[in-house]
């Protein structure tokens, strides 16, 4: 089967700059592929050398095996700046759009009309969009990207500027195309918006992807083995706890961080058998923002060591 | 490039811009505005003792006093004697009398001039006293040997048909009425020109201001994109053309009762005028457009394509030059330039017909002028639509020319 979004060694340079550093990622059928990273990082760069609309310096974009160009009409796509047309009626607007997506007008009308109905805006239809709010023009936004029900969905900083009452509507959205098959590449710098969202992520900082994988995965490599514990209203823990090389205070409760080679079962044990009125006990693993941290720090760490030689 | 998505962008272009409320009150309420005034004045002027609200009476006597004794006892038609000059104001501010003119003592042998008191605008009424008066002098000077009759039809010019050697062989020159109707269209071809290409810079900035450009480029390419807005806005200009040229007929053929001002125009002219205004469209339309991109609001925008808006005006600016002659060296040269040659060419065409290699020649120099603009300007697009927050120097601009497309 083609993959929907294949990405390889992508470059572009601005007089002189790197915007965007041999960037290589795929994203898969009815996968959410997140790419993160702090404002300027390179995303909507190389989100725009996916649409075709920058060229690439170096590299190669595919979509469904195709170069971006020919593919248009496949991805669906939601820009970060985002803007309408003030003196447009929203359904005209949107109708319009359909058609550049390669839809017939009664077919572009039809799902546009559908498109707003779900996001219970059926009666603005003929409204302008100026006489719409925020909230109102960003669901337009976001039907005008799905409009065509493309295989592939490209959403760079969904949730900038939205409320959470929209936040969780998008979010839900996203979960629906994932479970429909479609491929969804997202972009934000909002990590912990993706963190319930994404299936694999890759963290770009300064044009660089510096990890890429598996968010499960991720979470696993990157933890630090520290155990959150909660104790019963007034109990303290034991001055000396074997195995346990530091502990730390928390707002809930303390923080373990067992010895080298120490199991957190042996530690669970060792609390139980000193009697320690444990209400709960668990292995912490790492957000993705500890995760970025890391892996930017572990990617500046190497990239001195190699300056160095 | 798919033709279908160049339809859906045409489409969509000019059915929001002919919603413009701009573009209807120009397109539908200027000749609405002119045939209401033009039954206004008619209406008017049908009306008893009303005909001074809109013009000068001419045709009304001429008031003489002789301090010279020069003019015989009886005086030919339209004039009449005033006792006094005193008298002779009173009739001139009665309406009476167009005006009393003074014969000085001693005329002719004199260097004294003739007065002429009047109530009316010297510019209105002057080339009709001075006929009238050189016409009554003549009179006097061969009082007895010529009847009026005969002096009357020394004084009617005979009629004349001219022949231009420009447009070939027989080619008859401009009538006063093919002046007036060329003219004419070339100043709405203008207005139109202008407001559409305008139109254009605003759709383009508009977009990049807004930012739905990205929206619009994820979907078809830059090409496909600009060629739509000038097919739409193309036909929204030929729209208003249409209009305003039927309207026009209508006007001064049918409803102004002007049968000495009739619109006509011949087919060469129609069919060169199409071509210059379809070829003058996209040599404005795709540099407004590259020019439009540049910018980051429709200010920026103006800036950039002020200097091209005054060239293709510039005709119009110097347009003396061309009525003095129209074969002079500034109306040949503007007519050759390609961003000058379309209003020039037409301004021409309208004063004298032109032979075949000229007009030629001017179009082939809109032709290249179209390859540059294009070429140019889709340049300029192509880089200038995604160039958000900086604005580029000029210097930059002939950069985005050079580099490789």
């Amino acid at each position: 089967m083609t993959i929907p979004l294949r990405i390889e060694r992508l470059t572009k340079r601005f007089n002189g700059f790197t915007a965007v550093n041999a960037v290589s990622l795929e994203v898969h059928p009815g996968e959410v592929f997140a790419l993160l990273g702090p404002n300027g990082a390179g995303k909507t760069t190389t989100i725009r050398m996916v649409m075709g609309i920058l060229i690439p310096d170096e590299g190669e974009v595919q979509i469904f095996g195709q170069p971006p160009r020919e593919a248009r009409e496949r991805v669906g796509y939601l820009p970060e700046a985002r803007g309408l047309y003030r003196n447009v009626r929203v359904l005209e607007l949107l109708t319009y759009l359909g058609r550049l997506k390669g839809l017939s007008p009664e077919e572009a009308q039809e799902r546009s009309m559908a498109w707003l109905t779900r996001f219970d805006l059926s009666a603005w239809a003929e409204h302008q969009i100026h006489e719409l709010s925020h909230g109102m023009q960003q669901k337009v936004q976001l039907a005008a990207a799905l409009l065509s029900e493309p295989p592939l969905v490209i959403l760079d900083e969904p949730f900038q500027g939205l409320d959470p009452v929209n936040i969780q509507l998008v979010k839900g959205l996203i979960r629906e195309l994932r479970e429909r098959g479609q491929a969804i590449l997202l972009s934000s710098h909002q990590l912990h918006h993706v963190e319930a969202l994404a299936d694999r992520v890759a963290l770009i900082d300064h044009g660089r992807i510096v990890e890429q994988g598996n968010l499960a995965d991720l979470r696993q490599q990157y933890a630090q083995g520290d155990i959150a514990i909660r104790l019963a209203p007034g109990a303290q823990l034991p001055e000396h706890i074997p195995g346990v090389a530091r502990v730390t205070t928390t707002p809930e409760g303390w923080r373990l961080f067992p010895q080298p080679g120490v199991a957190p079962s042996e530690i669970l044990k060792a609390l139980l058998s000193a009697d320690v009125p444990i209400e709960s006990f668990e292995r912490t693993l790492p957000t993705l923002e500890d995760i970025f941290l890391q892996a930017v720090e572990a990617a500046h760490t190497e990239e001195a060591h190699h300056a160095v030689a | 490039m798919q033709s279908r998505k160049v339809f859906a962008v045409a489409e969509f272009e000019y059915r929001t811009n002919f919603r413009r409320w701009g573009y209807r009150l120009a397109t539908f309420g200027l000749p609405i505005l002119a045939a209401l005034v033009t039954l206004g004045l008619q209406w008017l002027s049908h009306r008893p003792n009303n005909t001074e609200l809109i013009t000068v009476d001419v045709s009304k006597p001429i008031g003489v006093l002789d301090q010279a004794h020069f003019l015989p006892q009886t005086l030919p038609e339209g004039f009449e004697r005033v006792p006094s000059l005193e008298e002779g104001k009173k009739a001139v501010r009665s309406g009476q009398l167009l005006a009393v003119v003074v014969i000085p003592a001693g005329y002719p042998q004199t260097d004294a001039p003739l007065d002429v008191y009047t109530d009316t605008s010297m510019v209105t009424i002057s080339p009709v006293v001075d006929e009238r008066l050189t016409f009554l002098m003549a009179y006097a000077h061969t009082a007895g040997r010529l009847s009026e009759e005969e002096l009357e039809a020394l004084f009617t010019p005979p009629d004349t048909r001219y022949i231009s050697l420009s447009s070939g062989e027989g080619g008859q020159a401009q009538s006063a009425n093919d002046f007036f109707s060329s003219y004419l269209l070339s100043v709405l071809y203008f207005i139109s020109l202008f407001t559409v290409t305008g139109y254009l810079l605003q759709s383009v900035a508009g977009e990049k201001e807004s930012r739905i450009v990205e929206v619009l480029l994820s979907s078809l390419t830059t090409s496909e994109l600009l060629a739509g807005k000038l097919l739409g806005l193309g036909a929204l200009g030929l729209t208003q053309i249409a209009v305003w040229g039927v309207s026009a007929v209508f006007l001064f053929n049918h409803l102004a009762q002007m049968p000495e001002l009739q619109l006509s125009f011949t087919p060469q002219f129609l069919a060169i005028a199409l071509v210059v205004l379809l070829a003058g469209f996209l040599l404005f339309g795709i540099l407004m457009a590259g020019l439009g991109s540049l910018g980051n609001n429709l200010r920026e925008s103006q800036q950039y394509s002020a200097f091209f808006s005054i060239l293709a005006v510039s005709p119009f600016m110097v347009n003396t030059l061309f009525f003095l002659n129209p074969n002079g060296l500034v109306p040949r040269v503007m007519s050759y330039f390609p961003w000058t040659a379309p209003i020039a060419l037409l301004l021409r065409l309208s004063i004298t017909p032109l032979p075949w290699w000229d007009i030629a020649l001017s179009l082939f120099s809109i032709a290249v002028g179209v390859v540059i603009s294009a070429w140019a300007g889709l340049r300029l697009f192509r880089v200038g639509i995604l160039m958000f927050g900086k604005r580029p120097s000029w210097k930059e601009i002939w950069h985005i020319l050079k580099s490789p497309a």
